[in-house]
C-alpha cells in the first residue's frame, strides 16, 4: 500500500507557526523520492510524519509500516562504534527469521553492494566517515524492510564520497523499498525517481514519477503556473 | 539474538568490562570482609563463652519487689561437696562510680563463695578483701592489680579498697561491675556453680541436682547452663551488629558502579529498538550481561575477602555465611539492575529518533 498524506499541517505549538501546511503526497511502493528545499521547509518534519514519529496537527496520513519496521538512515551514521562492521548489521537482521549461514551471506551481498568487501571484521571506529555512512546503509537496507527514511545521508561528505554512498544506495535497495530521502543536495535528488519541492509547508513543485499519475501538488503546481 | 548480542556487547568493550569487574570485586570483597570479620568476632567470643561456661550453671530466684530468694548460706556451702568446683553468690548490686575515672558508671555487686573461680576458671584468688574487677575494664580506667581505689557509694559516702584484676570470661559481659565478698547472710538473687567435670551426666541431671541443693521450701529457682544465657546475648550481638545490612550497600554499590555507564549509553537501547528489537529483548541484553559481570565481580570479591579474613585471623573461617552474604548482595545488584534496564530499555525510541534528524 503507498504511503498517503492528505492536507497534512503541522504545528509545534497550537499558535506557532505552521511548518506543514497543507500537504498532500502519495508515495506509491518501491519508489525512491527526494524532498528538496530551502532550510525551515519543512522536509525534515514531513520526513518525521511519515515515519510516525511526529503526529500531524491536521490532515490524513495513511502508511501500512508499522514505526518499528521502518528503517532510518541518519546524517550522523548511529553505530555501534566498537562493534564490527558485520556485528552492525547483524543485529538489523537478527529478528528475522533466517539461520546462522543465511544471515552471513546477507551480510556479505549488502557489503558487496555498498563497495565495503572485506571489511566484514574491520571495528566501525575503524573506519572513514563514508565508509560508516556505507555500513549504516547496508544495515537499514539488509533486512529488506519496507520503508526506508533517510535524512541528508550525504550531509557531511564530500562529492565522490557522496556518489559512493548514493551508488550503494541504488544498488542495495533493489525492488519494493520505498525509500524517501531528505536533502538539499540536487546531485543527490538526481537519483531518485521522483524530487518533491517544498517551500514554506508546502509542496512547490513534483518533478518526475508516474507520468500516468498526478498529485493534486502536480495540478496546484501547474495551476499556479497557469 | 540476545545471547550473541550479550558476548558481543562484553567483548566490544574488554578493557571497561575488566575494570568493572575488578572494581566491583574490591568493592564487594571489602563489604565480605567487614561482615565476616564481625561476625567472626562474635562466633569466635560465642565459642570461647561456650566452652569456658560448661559445667557452668546459673540457678536465679527473685521475688516481686526484686529481692533474692536463695539463701547465701546454702549456695555457699556448695563449695564444700565434692561434685562442686565452685559456687558464688551475688546479692542485688549497687550503683557506684570510682574517683579516678569521672563519668564511668559501675555496679558494685557484693557475693558470697568462690566467684573468681566463677568468673573465669584461669583464675585462682585468695583475696577476700577489696574488690574484683574485669581485666580490661581496669585497664581503661588504669586501675591495676593491687592498686588502692577510691569508690563513691550510691549513698554518697567514698570508701577506699584494694582492686584485685581479674579475667572474666564466663559469660559476665557487664564489664562494669565490681565484685566483693561479704558475710554468706540473707538471700541471694542469684547462685553460680562451676561442676566437676563429669560429675554431672548432662544438663539435665545437673539443673535437677542444683535446684534440689538450693531449694529451702520457699520460693521457685529457675536454673539454667550458663551456655545458653551466653549464646542468648550472642546471638543478640550477632543479629543487631552494625554490619548486618552490608550486603545491601554492597549490592547498591555494585548496580551503581554498572548501572551509571549504561545511563550514558542509553542511545544504545533506543538503537537496537530502532533496527526492530523488542523493548524485552533490548533490556534483556543488558540484563544478562551485567548479571554475568556482577556474578564475577562478587565470585572474585568472596574469594580475596576469605583469603584475606584466613590470613588475618590465620584460621579458615566458615564460608557459609559469606556465601549467603555475597548471593543476598548479587540479588540486590541484578534486581535493581533489571529495574534500571527495563527503565531505559522503554525509553521513547521517537525522541532518539527525533534527537538524531
Amino acid at each position: 500500500m503507498p504511503i498517503e498524506m492528505i492536507d497534512v499541517r503541522f504545528r509545534y505549538s497550537p499558535l506557532g507557526p505552521a511548518v506543514l501546511d497543507g500537504v498532500t503526497l502519495t508515495i506509491p511502493d518501491g519508489q525512491m523520492i527526494a524532498l528538496v528545499g530551502p532550510s525551515g521547509s519543512g522536509k525534515t518534519t514531513l520526513l518525521q510524519i511519515i515515519g510516525g514519529i511526529l503526529k500531524p496537527s491536521e490532515g490524513v496520513v495513511r502508511c501500512d509500516t508499522s514505526i518499528g519496521r521502518m528503517r532510518w538512515i541518519f546524517q550522523t551514521p548511529m553505530l555501534l562504534a566498537r562493534q564490527t562492521v558485520r556485528q552492525n548489521i547483524d543485529i538489523a537482521i537478527s529478528t528475522a527469521p533466517w539461520n546462522a549461514r543465511t544471515r552471513e551471506a546477507r551480510v556479505q551481498e549488502m557489503l558487496a553492494d555498498v563497495g565495503l568487501d572485506g571489511y566484514a571484521d574491520h571495528r566501525v571506529n575503524t573506519l572513514s566517515g563514508g565508509q560508516q555512512q556505507r555500513v549504516q546503509i547496508a544495515r537499514a537496507l539488509a533486512c529488506r524492510p519496507p520503508v526506508v527514511l533517510a535524512d541528508e545521508p550525504t550531509g557531511q561528505l564530500d562529492h565522490a564520497t557522496t556518489t559512493l554512498v548514493m551508488n550503494a544506495i541504488a544498488k542495495a535497495r533493489g525492488h519494493g523499498t520505498t525509500m524517501v530521502i531528505v536533502t538539499h543536495d540536487e546531485y543527490v535528488a538526481s537519483y531518485c525517481e521522483r524530487v518533491v519541492r517544498l517551500e514554506d509547508g508546502r509542496i512547490h513543485s513534483v518533478k518526475g514519477g508516474d507520468a500516468h499519475r498526478m498529485d493534486d501538488c502536480d495540478m496546484v503546481a501547474e495551476a499556479s503556473d497557469e | 539474538m540476545v545471547l550473541r548480542q550479550v558476548g558481543r556487547t562484553l567483548a566490544a568493550q574488554r578493557l571497561m568490562t575488566l575494570l568493572l569487574v575488578a572494581a566491583m570485586a574490591v568493592l564487594t570483597g571489602a563489604c565480605a570482609f567487614l561482615d565476616a570479620s564481625s561476625r567472626y568476632e562474635i562466633m569466635a567470643e560465642h565459642d570461647q563463652a561456650v566452652s569456658a561456661g560448661l559445667n557452668v550453671y546459673h540457678a536465679h530466684a527473685a521475688g516481686d519487689d526484686g529481692t533474692g530468694r536463695i539463701s547465701a548460706a546454702l549456695c555457699a556451702s556448695l563449695n564444700t561437696n565434692p561434685s562442686v568446683n565452685a559456687a558464688a553468690g551475688v546479692f542485688g548490686s549497687r550503683a557506684v562510680t570510682i574517683v579516678k575515672a569521672p563519668g564511668r558508671h559501675f555496679s558494685y555487686v557484693p557475693v558470697v563463695g568462690d566467684i573468681t573461680r566463677i568468673l573465669s576458671a584461669e583464675n585462682a584468688s585468695d583475696y577476700d578483701d577489696g574488690f574484683f574487677i574485669e581485666r580490661r575494664t581496669a585497664a581503661e580506667i588504669g586501675v591495676s592489680d593491687g592498686d588502692n581505689v577510691r569508690i563513691r557509694m550510691d549513698d554518697g559516702s567514698v570508701e577506699t579498697a584494694t582492686a584485685h584484676v581479674v579475667e572474666a570470661e564466663r559469660g559476665f559481659a557487664d564489664t562494669t561491675q565490681l565484685w566483693s565478698y561479704t558475710a554468706p547472710q540473707g538471700s541471694l538473687t542469684d547462685c553460680y556453680v562451676e561442676f566437676v567435670p563429669g560429675a554431672m551426666t548432662d544438663d539435665e541431671q545437673a539443673v535437677g541436682w542444683l535446684s534440689a541443693a538450693l531449694d529451702d521450701g520457699r520460693s521457685t529457682i529457675s536454673v539454667t547452663p550458663m551456655t545458653q544465657s551466653d549464646a542468648g546475648k550472642l546471638l543478640d550481638r550477632y543479629m543487631s551488629r552494625p554490619t548486618r545490612f552490608l550486603w545491601a550497600a554492597g549490592g547498591a554499590l555494585a548496580f551503581l558502579l554498572l548501572f551509571l555507564p549504561l545511563v550514558f549509553r542509553r542511545h544504545e537501547f533506543a538503537l537496537y529498538r530502532s533496527l526492530g528489537a523488542g523493548k524485552n529483548p533490548t533490556a534483556l541484553i543488558y540484563i544478562v550481561a551485567n548479571t554475568l559481570l556482577t556474578v564475577l565481580g562478587h565470585g572474585i570479591g568472596l574469594a580475596w575477602a576469605m583469603l584475606i579474613l584466613a590470613w588475618v585471623q590465620r584460621t579458615i573461617f566458615e564460608p557459609t555465611g559469606s556465601a549467603m552474604f555475597a548471593m543476598a548482595s548479587m540479588l540486590t545488584c541484578v534486581t535493581l539492575l533489571t529495574l534500571g534496564c527495563v527503565v531505559l530499555s522503554r525509553g521513547s525510541m521517537a525522541a532518539y529518533i527525533h534527537r538524531q534528524l
